[in-house]
């Protein structure tokens, strides 16, 4: 059973000689929702993909702490800016496909990923093509995939960037629903400061050349609904993360 | 939301997409009927196309059963070309050193005229429709080919990413997401290929076939050139090309029918 995932001096750098990343440290408990947040090339999807095991460190190490030692990878998902779906499979098929990779018998993976489109709100839309639903429709069939195997880590790289900011807020809403009920660890990838300290129980700022992390906030909110964006708790703790990124890149130009 | 109509077969569409080629092709006719009118040339030269519809109606069950066999070894030449090129296309697409080693090759056996190996096919084949299909294969399959290649090579690299999260095998990553990727693009190859076969399955007729009771087209055309029956002769060769674009025309259908819900190329 996974505890903690510890991500030891993590550095990355490419065979051109970017340091896309450079020693970079950081504790997450498991089933806590962790939002890494900064500028462009400060190293967040180059981190999140060495958690993912997407891609090798060159210096430092990720490590999985259960509780009688070291594991192996958690199971684990992704979702990314794109919905990434196969125009020609419906939303249903789409949902079940990694069900399907692994061999699950039609019924069974049928049944799950209804499952999972009734969760995330598209139960209407399980014949539809991909190609039929607005783009808050196609991102929430690919949250709904990659819940669909039920992982101990959920990674997401920018996943709502490309739609509209209402439904870019619903979707923030459902996947903290998502994470609040099924119990995963989750680390996102955000550009947005809003949704970084909505979402986030705890902010990771990061700052390029090279890629580092410069600090960490911790949103503690007595509730979270729609109403929490407009109120001026909300904007101290925002502007806790504007100024610590603002600090990030007067450190950048200087 | 963003609804996006599946497009479909409309009888107001269809007639939009039949006149303006058809106009087309009377004002060739006509054209040609009077060119032919006012300046009377040998029938054997050019013949009147009124001349051409006589001899197709008078010669009209030869040209039936030579459409029938033409065609019939053009399509088992299609289907052969099409099965081989996907095959081969994937394989390539597989492997960088069978591409690197193999595509270049493949290139070059194109560019060779298949008139000029046309006869190495009957000593290879034999005299009959042995050869005639080799021909059309040997014509088609590169189309396929290439275009089978293209599209699996240009797989959205984010859906291959996908995959590999969740760990598929190379054969379900062919199957599920390379294979229906490069449709789009396999179906062009095919049309091309359709009626490159007829063209194949009409050289190998000239070499490798017989001519008995009932001749292919190929036949039909060098006996009516024997003849002097030039009107015999475009009225062969109108046949053949109403046996490519049939040809033609079904491939289309089977790829709009593919790819009517998706993709864009069969809106």
């Amino acid at each position: 059973m996974l505890q903690r995932i510890e991500l030891s001096h993590l550095g990355r750098v490419y065979e051109d000689g970017c340091v896309a990343l450079a020693g970079a440290s950081l504790e997450l408990r498991a089933g806590s929702i962790t939002v890494l947040v900064g500028p462009s090339g400060c190293g967040k999807t180059t981190l999140l993909r060495l958690i993912g095991g997407l891609d090798a460190p060159t210096s430092g190490r990720v490590l999985f702490h259960g509780a009688d030692g070291l594991l192996a990878q958690p199971r684990t998902a992704f979702a990314f800016q794109e919905p990434r779906l196969l125009p020609w499979r419906t939303v249903l098929a789409n949902v079940a496909l990694p069900l399907e990779l692994a061999g699950v018998p039609v019924v069974e993976r049928a049944e799950r990923a209804t499952a999972m489109l009734e969760r995330v709100g598209l139960v209407n839309a399980v014949r539809k093509l991909p190609g039929q639903l607005s783009g808050g429709m196609r991102m929430r069939a690919s949250i709904a995939r990659a819940l669909v195997t039920a992982p101990q880590l959920l990674l997401l790289d920018e996943p709502f960037g490309a739609v509209d900011e209402i439904a870019r807020h619903a979707l923030d809403d459902l996947l903290r629903s998502l994470w609040a009920e099924l119990g995963m660890t989750v680390v996102m990838v955000t550009h947005s400061i809003v949704e970084a300290t909505y979402v986030g129980e705890r902010v990771v700022v990061m700052a390029p050349a090279p890629g580092r992390i410069i600090a960490e906030i911790f949103p503690q909110f007595t509730e979270r609904s729609s109403a929490l964006r407009a109120t001026a708790e909300f904007a101290t703790v925002t502007a806790g993360v504007l100024r610590a990124l603002g600090e990030a890149m007067v450190e950048e130009h200087s | 939301m963003n609804e996006r109509a599946t497009p479909g077969l409309t009888v107001r569409g269809s007639v939009d997409a039949i006149i303006p080629p058809l106009s087309v092709v009377v004002v060739l006719l006509l054209v040609w009927q009077g060119a032919v009118s006012l300046f009377a040339p040998s029938e054997f030269l050019v013949p009147a196309p009124l001349a051409v519809a006589r001899a197709m109606w008078e010669s009209r069950s030869a040209l039936l059963a030579a459409a029938w066999m033409t065609g019939s070894s053009a399509a088992i030449g299609f289907l052969l070309a099409a099965f081989i090129g996907v095959t081969l296309g994937s394989l390539l697409a597989a492997s960088r050193f069978l591409m690197r080693g193999l595509y270049p090759i493949a290139t070059l056996l194109q560019m060779v005229p298949l008139v000029a190996i046309a006869p190495l096919l009957v000593v290879w084949c034999g005299y009959g429709v042995r050869t005639t299909i080799a021909s059309a294969v040997i014509v088609s399959v590169f189309p396929v080919l290439a275009a089978t290649l293209d599209g699996m090579r240009s797989t959205d690299p984010g859906l291959v990413e996908l995959f590999a999260i969740n760990r598929a095998s190379r054969v379900q990553r062919w199957w599920k997401l390379e294979l229906p990727w490069a449709i789009p693009s396999i179906v062009t190859g095919l049309r091309i290929a359709a009626g490159l076969s007829v063209i194949g399955a009409i050289v190998g007729e000239f070499v490798g076939a017989f001519a008995g009771d009932q001749s292919p087209v190929g036949i039909l055309i060098v006996s009516a050139i024997r003849e002097n029956r030039t009107d015999l002769v475009f009225a062969a060769v109108s046949v053949a090309a109403l046996v490519g674009f049939a040809l033609f025309g079904v491939v289309s259908l089977v790829g709009w029918i593919l790819l009517r819900r998706w993709h864009a190329s069969a809106g």
